[in-house]
């Protein structure tokens, strides 16, 4: 039980705090820190100090001392106020318990608690002043807590005030799409023959992002325009440290080499693979885990919150991967059944956006086949349909809605794939009616996938969304719904286009671009060939209720 | 590209054409021995290429023979005569992988020139790419051209992986209704069980494939489940009656998806004897939960 004597100090403390002092004695830290969080678990966020800021070729934690440039280091106060308030002849002493061999606490640069070559230092004289005393903190590695109790001794030596501050080592946590958009990625192939092209998407983000958005060449990564699957962006953070974290997938197809292309400094970004060695798949593919907005859930407040994957029992994604996500936490992940569709991600059917008027702030995006066709039964039969002419031979909306296999396959899909698995949701993410947006989604039986699905009508689900101070844009599939092949023609008379419109949050400014023929017809949509980093916010250390309270049973 | 080089001496010969013996052969028959030729085919093939006794009129008139293989290979041959470029930009064209490594796209503006598909023919026959390319290949030549479909058949008796004539296979789902049926009936006798499946899938999405409904019965009794539930599936799309009974029986079946698609398929054809089918209770707590799932629904109506 790792975390028993925590209990004791903490009770011990309890019982000491009953003494009057002239000023509190207290342990503070930044601003993101609520007065009296740091007494409650998880408390003070440190982060792992894993990365390079010294550029020496060794991890920092390894180095004596604190390194130069070193900036994953937390800190906390033993403000003026205490050494004032202390009487005559009384003292200050910390104690640090818990996982005291991960963690060292510095104080002017040199250590005075925590891991050495031998056994960690347990206990500190404070070298009483004037002025705060800010302390420094190193963790090894993610989810090892500690505490540092500050004692008030009497003349005589004895404990007569105490207050204890807990620290915990962060997560990897994985973004949402609520967070603020830093950068975004796509392989660019605008130049590529009139049939295969992403030409409009990128200048679209081009227009949209400005300097946020990066195209980048494709010759490099042999036209791997799937930059969602290799790569998921990361952060280890506190309220004023962040270590981002590139998981780069065991995929390796040609965008193998990315990570280490765009970021090459260690002490900015470390890259980690998990499950190498494990033969890939495609589960294994980023697109194929997607993260909740903060929420609570089942009385357990989720604050970064919850990831998922998708795969069925003996085809999943990696072990060590999932096993990895597991031991996060924090963002406790969950299994949703992709056994049905071709590629097999759940980037393909859900997604989530923002929106100040929900009650929780966002609205679930999932992929409904009565919705398409219910737009679909209302438009003019005959009208004609370009895009799907060319690349399903159906040349009118009436060879959709008269097709009675499309019909059957899209029924038996709604009612025996879809209507579980959003089920399945509503009871993982205690989703309500009203935070459900159905997208008009038709799949088919694509060429080379026997009878697993993809989409028909570009799959709109699978999406990105961008934010940037109060503007909030989506990039998402234009359905072609219309007689144009083109994006840049039709939109404004577009019905599919028109519904997703009506039903979106007006908060968010919709771009449908025309990913049909690099990304649609290769089986994936615009999040597919979409990357993006994001800023993270969300306070997981103040949250009492959250799944890290796991590491104290 | 390892045909690049044999290709660039048949530009050669294009140039300066020598004679050719046909040792007694018909040049139809001479088409046959080469479009069937193995290994030896980028030897023997610039030699034809480039005989001046084989005139563009003769290869002309062969183009429309009945014979599927004598047609594609006189075409071929009058194509690396007349339009070379096109053929080396088939020849030379890579492919890109989809989001899924089960799909690989070839994506140049050339496969949607008509006149390719031959070239293209000759590349699955002859190109030495592996499976995934071959099929590839074959998906390019989906809905392109007058003919397209005739080469998916000519394909379907040529082609040695599995998933090469599955996909072509997959292609007469839109194909010219007396074509789509010839292969449709071959790919059901397949010995490969993954294209007797893909042919049952296929028939289901027809429009006309109602004119199979004895073909799926009897492939109803296949010795391959997945092939059974495929069949099941596609007679109960296309909403045929007569094949209620046997759907009854599959409920049955030991395996869980034939299980599941028979059931579904019942239900479509014929709701009220899905109803009170007598083993639909136990079927409402199938260790399958899609199983479960359809027939609970079905109980609950």
């Amino acid at each position: 039980m790792r975390t028993r004597w925590m209990w004791a100090a903490a009770a011990a403390a309890a019982l000491l705090t009953g003494c009057p002092a002239p000023e509190p004695l207290v342990i503070t830290a930044g601003a993101g820190y609520p007065v009296g969080s740091l007494e409650h678990f998880p408390g003070l966020a440190v982060v792992p100090n894993i990365d390079d800021d010294n550029d020496d070729g060794t991890e920092d934690w390894r180095e004596e001392g604190i390194v130069d440039g070193e900036d994953d280091l937390s800190t906390f106060v033993i403000p003026a106020s205490v050494f004032e308030g202390l009487k005559k002849n009384e003292t200050l002493r910390m104690d640090m318990g818990g996982a005291a061999s991960d963690y060292r606490v510095y104080r002017s640069g040199e250590q005075i608690l925590g891991d050495t070559d031998d056994a960690p230092m347990l206990s500190y004289d404070v070298v009483l002043g004037e002025g705060d005393q800010v302390y420094a903190v190193e963790v090894q590695e993610s989810h090892s807590i500690a505490t540092v109790t500050l004692f008030r001794l009497d003349k005589n030596g004895e404990e007569a005030e105490s207050t204890t501050v807990w620290m915990t080592a962060s997560a990897a946590i994985l973004n949402h799409h609520l967070q603020q958009t830093e950068h975004v990625w796509v392989m660019d192939v605008s130049n590529g023959s009139s049939t295969y092209n992403n030409r409009h998407m990128i200048e679209t983000y081009e227009d949209v992002l400005g300097d946020q958005f990066t195209g980048f060449a494709s010759q490099p990564y042999f036209g791997d325009v799937w930059i969602q699957d290799q790569i998921q962006f990361a952060t280890m953070y506190g309220p004023d440290t962040r270590l981002d974290i590139v998981i780069d997938s065991i995929r390796d197809r040609g965008l193998v080499g990315w990570a280490e292309d765009f970021f090459p400094d260690e002490d900015d970004v470390i890259i980690g693979v998990w499950g190498e060695g494990s033969p890939p798949n495609s589960l294994d593919s980023f697109g194929n885990l997607e993260i909740s907005p903060p929420l609570t859930a089942d009385g357990v407040r989720y604050p970064n919150g919850r990831a998922y994957w998708g795969g069925i029992p003996g085809y999943e994604p990696a072990e060590e991967m999932t096993d990895f996500l597991a031991d996060q936490l924090l963002q406790e992940p969950f299994r949703v059944d992709t056994g049905w569709l071709c590629v097999g991600h759940v980037d393909e059917f859900t997604s989530f956006v923002p929106d100040p008027a929900a009650p929780r702030g966002f609205r679930f995006v999932y992929a409904d086949t009565e919705a398409a066709w219910d737009v679909l039964d209302d438009m003019d039969s005959g009208l004609s349909l370009p895009r799907y002419q060319s690349s399903y031979g159906l040349s009118t909306v009436g060879a959709m809605t008269n097709s009675n296999a499309l019909a059957s396959l899209n029924e038996e899909i709604q009612e025996d794939i879809l209507d579980p698995i959003l089920e399945q949701f509503v009871d993982e993410l205690d989703l309500t009616e009203e935070e459900i947006l159905y997208m008009p989604s038709l799949f088919e039986e694509p060429a080379g996938c026997g009878q697993y699905l993809a989409a028909l009508i570009p799959g709109m689900a699978n999406l990105i969304v961008t934010n940037r101070g109060d503007q909030t844009d989506v990039f998402l599939a234009d359905p072609f719904t219309r007689n144009s092949s083109s994006s840049e023609q039709g939109q404004g008379d577009d019905a599919v286009i028109a519904a997703v419109t009506e039903m979106m949050p007006d908060t968010l400014d919709l771009h449908f671009v025309d990913n049909w023929s690099v990304y649609h017809m290769g089986l994936g949509e615009v999040h597919c060939g979409t990357n993006s980093t994001r800023t993270p916010v969300d306070p997981w250390w103040t949250v009492e209720n959250s799944p890290l309270q796991e590491l104290l049973d | 590209m390892r045909w690049l080089t044999p290709l660039l001496a048949l530009a050669a010969l294009l140039v300066a054409p020598a004679a050719h013996a046909h040792h007694g052969a018909t040049l139809a028959e001479e088409l046959v021995v080469l479009f069937e030729l193995g290994d030896d085919y980028a030897a023997e093939l610039p030699p034809l290429v480039g005989d001046s006794a084989v005139t563009d009129a003769a290869l002309d008139a062969l183009s429309t023979h009945p014979d599927y293989r004598v047609r594609t290979q006189a075409s071929i041959v009058l194509g690396w005569r007349t339009t070379p470029d096109l053929y080396t930009a088939i020849w030379s064209a890579e492919a890109t992988p989809d989001r899924r490594r089960v799909r690989l796209r070839f994506v140049d503006e050339v496969f949607l020139d008509p006149a390719a598909a031959p070239a293209v023919v000759e590349r699955v026959l002859h190109g030495g790419d592996e499976p995934l390319a071959q099929a590839g290949l074959v998906m390019s030549l989906f809905r392109v051209g007058e003919d397209w479909d005739g080469h998916l058949l000519g394909l379907l008796g040529q082609v040695e992986h599995a998933d090469v004539r599955a996909m072509a296979v997959w292609g007469l789902r839109q194909a010219e209704p007396a074509t789509a049926r010839a292969g449709l009936r071959i790919a059901l006798q397949d010995h490969d069980p993954a294209v007797r499946a893909e042919a049952a899938r296929s028939i289901g999405w027809r429009a006309d494939g109602a004119d199979l409904v004895p073909e799926l019965l009897e492939t109803l009794s296949d010795e391959d489940a997945h092939t059974r539930g495929q069949a099941a599936r596609a007679l109960g799309w296309l909403e045929a009656a007569e094949a209620a009974p046997e759907l009854a029986s599959l409920t049955a079946d030991a395996d869980a998806e034939v299980r599941l698609h028979a059931l579904r398929a019942l239900d479509r054809v014929d709701p009220l004897a899905a109803r009170t089918l007598p083993g639909l209770r136990g079927l409402a707590s199938d260790p399958s939960p899609k199983v479960s799932r359809v027939a609970g629904r079905i109980l609950k109506r």
